[in-house]
């Protein structure tokens, strides 16, 4: 569906797949290169546009990055940049990042993608491969034989 | 209902947001049991390539499927592309060596076990550990001829000049690809060459081989011609390219037999040298110069300044080709460089130098700036280098 504003801003409608609507400026969904063409092909013309692979609660913090950074063309870089931070920091654990990640990657929002990856690789640099196994429900699939001998190849990287 | 969320006013601070109260407040709980969640590979590769080399290797530890993401070359030249020098640091100044697009920079290095340098160039990481790696290559897989490096990849091959490696040292991570398209044999009808055991070398030798990588399907490709020797007849050849993609060899059409002239007229050890974004290039003999289009997959001719006596290296110097040639009357080297790609009215000579005599076995390359030539003396590992005078 596309309403028009009182400031002559054309909206459209984002659905979510646990079937939240979200009503947001064209532009500010537009930084969402998926959701772009999706618009230029006409999809946004008939009801609202259906995201079958992002969570409500994940479409809103898109859509607040999106906002920020289609609103602050004229604004200090650095303040961009101190936004961004505090943004990654309030969802600050591997499960809301990595959904957040997906989300950036499926919407092919370079800015978000780019920002959310480099928070995550901050997390797991120092990280065990254990640990990392943890993380993201990775199953060891190596035998105890293959394992030793995979990290006896690569031991210099656990010292 | 719908839910308007354009209404409100964006704020400055995340945490001033209304909005991002509530999502906070939804947030899964932290550990000790998180919720398992599947991250798809292309995110998971995404995150790997930001990480420093050390966690990259260690992460191969993780998972089969993991450690293969790690171990491909595609990976691998994201991975440096990501770590190369930052912006605003793209001169060769700093360097007292050739770096990239000059496949002989690491066959120097290689040869002279000055492995060392290789280093802080190419792989920008910490310096014992690759050195570390490089020294335990040759032992592994026996794939102790370099062919060529690019973005942190080395391509080898063994003594038959028929098995082909890909190696990336920094990861440690080696593959032997598959056997190549059999050519059609060498034969001799000659009572001295019974044995077939000379034949097969001299083919081994002549073999010659490239790497390179092709930016316009992202993809690694290997060039290999092999020669057919016949009694009484012409040497045939046949040419071949692997792409890593495809994972598997394909043969070349060669209407004009350039890939002739290139096992006639080159030095297999010192390979060709890629200019031009996707196009190899050898010098086969004066006035010509054979260019192969790892896109295209597809040889050509590029024409070469004329009537110079050429010492059969060519290199990139600002970009552009370049060519090192020997001016008998005055016994300088020229350094040439076609400052308009394919055309041969551009080719401009841009420094010459005198080298005492007696002292060159072979010229190996020059700088990137064009400041430097590298040889090597006879009887000796130790490479030299001296300035070019320009003008």
């Amino acid at each position: 569906m596309s309403i028009t504003t009182e400031n002559n801003e054309k909206m459209i409608t984002l659905m979510s797949s646990d079937g939240e609507e979200f009503v947001v400026e064209e532009a500010v969904a537009a930084q969402s290169q998926t959701i772009k063409h999706l618009i230029e092909d006409g999809c946004s013309t008939e009801g609202s546009i259906p995201l079958p692979n992002v969570t409500g609660r994940v479409l809103s913090e898109v859509i607040q990055y999106c906002k920020k950074h289609s609103s602050s063309d004229d604004k200090e870089e650095k303040e961009l940049e101190a936004w961004d931070a505090e943004f990654v920091k309030a969802a600050d654990d591997h499960v809301a990042l990595t959904d957040l990640m997906m989300a950036a990657n499926f919407l092919d929002i370079k800015g978000l993608l780019d920002l959310v990856a480099q928070t995550l690789a901050n997390m797991i640099t120092g990280k065990s491969p254990e640990e990392v196994r943890r993380m993201w429900n990775i199953k060891n699939d190596f035998t105890p034989e293959e394992a030793e001998k995979v990290r006896k190849e690569n031991q210099w990287a656990f010292e | 209902m719908k839910r308007n969320k354009q209404s409100e006013s964006s704020s400055s601070s995340p945490l001033a947001d209304p909005e991002k109260i509530i999502i906070k407040k939804r947030k899964p709980h932290l550990l000790p049991n998180p919720k398992p969640i599947s991250v798809p590979l292309d995110i998971v590769t995404e995150i790997l390539s930001l990480l420093p080399l050390e966690s990259v290797v260690r992460f191969k530890c993780v998972s089969k499927e993991i450690g293969s993401v790690i171990c491909d070359p595609l990976f691998v030249k994201k991975y440096f592309v990501k770590y190369k020098k930052p912006a605003g640091s793209n001169s060769d100044q700093n360097y007292d060596y050739p770096d990239n697009n000059n496949n002989n920079t690491e066959k120097i290095l290689w040869r002279s076990g000055k492995l060392r340098l290789i280093e802080p160039a190419r792989f920008s990481l910490g310096p014992l550990h690759a050195v570390k790696v490089l020294d335990e290559f040759p032992e592994k897989l026996g794939g102790k001829v370099p062919v060529g490096a690019q973005d942190g990849l080395i391509c080898t091959v063994d003594g038959s000049r028929e098995n082909v490696f890909l190696w990336a040292p920094s990861i440690g991570y080696c593959r032997k690809l598959p056997e190549p398209i059999p050519c059609p044999p060498s034969l001799s009808n000659h009572p001295n060459y019974t044995n077939t055991s000379i034949i097969s070398s001299a083919v081994a030798h002549s073999r010659c081989h490239a790497f390179g990588y092709d930016p316009v399907h992202n993809d690694y490709k290997i060039l290999m011609i092999t020669p057919t020797f016949r009694p009484n007849n012409p040497m045939i050849t046949t040419a071949q390219v692997f792409s890593w993609k495809k994972n598997r060899w394909s043969i070349v059409e060669d209407p004009l037999r350039l890939s002739h002239h290139i096992v006639k007229y080159c030095r297999p050890f010192l390979g060709p040298v890629l200019c031009n974004g996707v196009v190899l290039h050898w010098q086969i003999k004066n006035n010509n110069i054979v260019a192969f289009n790892l896109s295209k997959e597809k040889f050509r001719e590029v024409p070469a300044p004329d009537d110079k006596v050429f010492m059969g290296v060519l290199g990139v110097v600002r970009g552009n080709l370049c060519s090192i040639c020997f001016e008998i009357d005055t016994k300088m080297l020229e350094l040439w460089v076609m400052k308009d790609y394919g055309v041969k009215e551009s080719w401009d000579v841009l420094g010459r130098i005198t080298l005492p005599s007696g002292q060159i076995s072979s010229i190996l390359c020059v700088t990137q700036s064009g400041e430097k030539f590298f040889w090597s003396k006879p009887g000796s590992i130790l490479k030299i280098y001296v300035s070019l005078v320009h003008g």
